[in-house]
């Protein structure tokens, strides 16, 4: 598991990737934030500051769900990489209709599409922003593969003007600095958020699919995706709530 | 327009008095690479491939803080961390945690190259390495007498700053260079573009001194230590967290875009946002220009242009 958090006012972030027992690993992210001298800790490095800091540990297996194991094997099968979603329609097509249907990511067959990072974004009356990312990544991913969450830049963003998370195919997210990109045309060319999220969602992500939620030191809240769908929520002040699928 | 390479091995605070058996060693290794580059320019390789021979020559340097001559973890182990990209296709790569694989920039390469991934570390970038048969040796191969030393002093400092009894001691800066004359970070890079705008760029790094077990810079993210794409091609160094949190590599190529400026002012005013004394970068452009500006007291750097310009070069003026 991975996850990057960032606090806009100065900059200040924290990641942690290759997490297999520490229960929140946004909080993990907090800490290495707060408490260590560095931004970003790995793997058994990390798993060793989460037991130093005396966070909640607990055994692999909590984080794995039945579904999850029926998606690997089916990935296994189709010999590809999954977003971990499930449609119930998944159990109607075996192996060999996946592999006639395949959708490319990085030039390598992808079964089905439709990713399930988690983020938030925040802006406080002040207009300081923060935003925090959080996932356990690909389906079938290679061991020791890092995606674009804990990645500050790509997955995640903070700073004076906005806050960013984002979500989808992680190679093209990092390859388009994406949760970067938003705030860099605010801050160089001026754009508002929803300006921003549009340009970068169109014209930065090439054949890559993904989205993100973006919120502004002005209370503004967007959020952009290429992809069917994106699950998503927000709120503001003034009473304003939505929660969206498509 | 015309091929362009610039190289770096690490900004820091390189005092000015460092002692010659310091500096010549490096401003030889500097030079040597930078000629192996123009060759493999001149011989219309690829700048994908340029930039990682030069840098497989700087991590086989031990001068150098990456591959042999890696910086050590506070419990007296190698960590390497690599990444490479090309600014044509955007296609990157990179490795971290890497403790055996002779050249951890040739496996971030494979890692662009052979996998649907674009990073890989730890144990699965070290299982990557071997099933691709690549070079690897124990980790005793990558640590030399002065990065043990580095290391005890840089411990050594920690436990003094927190002691006391000692105040004189407390007021050394955290960064400052140590006795022996060296700066505390470094990383290598290069970055490269042939006389048809092809741009690439490519970072290797044993990472800081008594830094913790697991702990990842900036050199493995894509658009802080490390960013190519078709206006740019960017390799920053010095502190990781402060290039992290600035973007640097992307910024370049991004104020380039959004606000018209050139290369060299580009990259000039994205290293003037980040606090002194904290990094440098090397940067080429798709038409041939070059800048390696740095904030810090200096910057083992050289560079040459295809009209015969070059340089070698660790202090002198802060921006060029």
């Amino acid at each position: 598991m991975e996850a990057s958090i960032m606090d806009g006012p100065k900059r200040r972030c924290g990641a942690v990737s290759g997490l297999t027992t520490v229960k929140n690993p946004i909080s993990l992210a907090r800490l290495v934030m707060d408490k260590t001298p560095h931004s970003y800790l790995g793997f058994a490095g990390a798993e060793e500051f989460a037991r130093k800091q005396g966070v909640e540990l607990v055994d692999n297996e909590y984080f794995i769900t039945e579904d999850n194991v029926g998606m690997l094997k089916l990935a296994k099968e189709a010999n590809s990489i999954l977003f971990d979603y499930r449609i119930p329609t998944l159990t109607t097509c075996g192996g060999s209709a996946a592999m006639e249907n395949q959708l490319q990511m990085n030039g390598l067959p992808i079964s089905l599409y439709a990713p399930e990072t988690v983020g938030c974004v925040v802006v406080d009356k002040q207009g300081h922003c923060a935003a925090a990312t959080s996932t356990g990544g690909l389906m079938n991913k290679m061991t020791g593969r890092i995606g674009d969450s804990p990645l500050i830049g790509s997955g995640t963003y903070a700073c004076d003007l906005v806050a960013v998370s984002c979500t989808g195919e992680g190679e093209a997210i990092i390859r388009s600095t994406l949760a970067r990109e938003v705030a860099a045309v605010m801050e160089y060319k001026g754009l508002n958020l929803h300006e921003a999220v549009d340009y970068v969602i169109k014209t930065r992500l090439d054949e890559g699919k993904a989205g993100l939620i973006a919120v502004s030191k002005n209370g503004e809240v967007a959020c952009g995706f290429n992809t069917t769908g994106m699950f998503r929520g927000c709120a503001t002040e003034d009473g304003f709530m939505e929660v969206g699928v498509w | 327009m015309g091929w362009a390479i610039a190289v770096h091995g690490g900004a820091g605070d390189i005092p000015l008095s460092l002692p010659p058996e310091k500096r010549l060693p490096r401003e030889a290794g500097l030079r040597r690479c930078l000629d192996v580059g123009i060759a493999a320019l001149k011989a219309h390789n690829h700048p994908l491939d340029v930039v990682e021979l030069v840098v497989r020559e700087l991590e086989n340097n031990p001068h150098f803080n990456a591959g042999k001559g890696s910086v050590l973890t506070t419990s007296g182990t190698v960590e390497m961390e690599a990444c490479i990209m090309d600014g044509k296709t955007m296609k990157c790569g990179a490795v971290s945690g890497v403790s055996t694989v002779v050249n951890a920039i040739s496996l971030a390469r494979l890692v662009m190259d052979k996998t649907p991934h674009i990073y890989l570390a730890f144990d699965g970038a070290e299982a990557f390495a071997r099933e691709q048969g690549l070079e690897t040796v124990e980790m005793s191969h990558f640590i030399t007498p002065e990065n043990i030393e580095r290391l005890k002093q840089a411990q050594e400092a920690d436990r003094v700053q927190l002691d006391y009894t000692q105040p004189i001691q407390k007021e050394v800066p955290k960064d400052a260079a140590l006795a022996d004359g060296d700066s505390q970070i470094g990383t290598v890079g290069c970055v490269a573009v042939d006389n048809e705008g092809n741009l690439a760029t490519a970072t290797s790094t044993g990472g800081i001194v008594n830094k913790m077990v697991g702990r990842i810079g900036d050199t493995p993210i894509i658009g802080a230590g490390t960013y190519a794409n078709h206006l740019c091609a960017v390799s920053a160094t010095g502190r990781g967290e402060a290039i992290i949190r600035g973007t640097i590599a992307r910024d370049v190529a991004a104020v380039m875009e959004f606000k018209g400026l050139s290369l060299k002012e580009a990259a000039a005013y994205v290293i003037d946002q980040v606090p002194r004394g904290n990094a440098g970068l090397v940067a080429v452009s798709s038409t041939g220009e070059v800048a390696m500006p740095f904030n810090t007291t200096g910057m083992f750097r050289a560079c040459a242009t295809e009209d015969g310009y070059s340089e070698i070069a660790i202090w002198d003026s802060p921006t060029k």
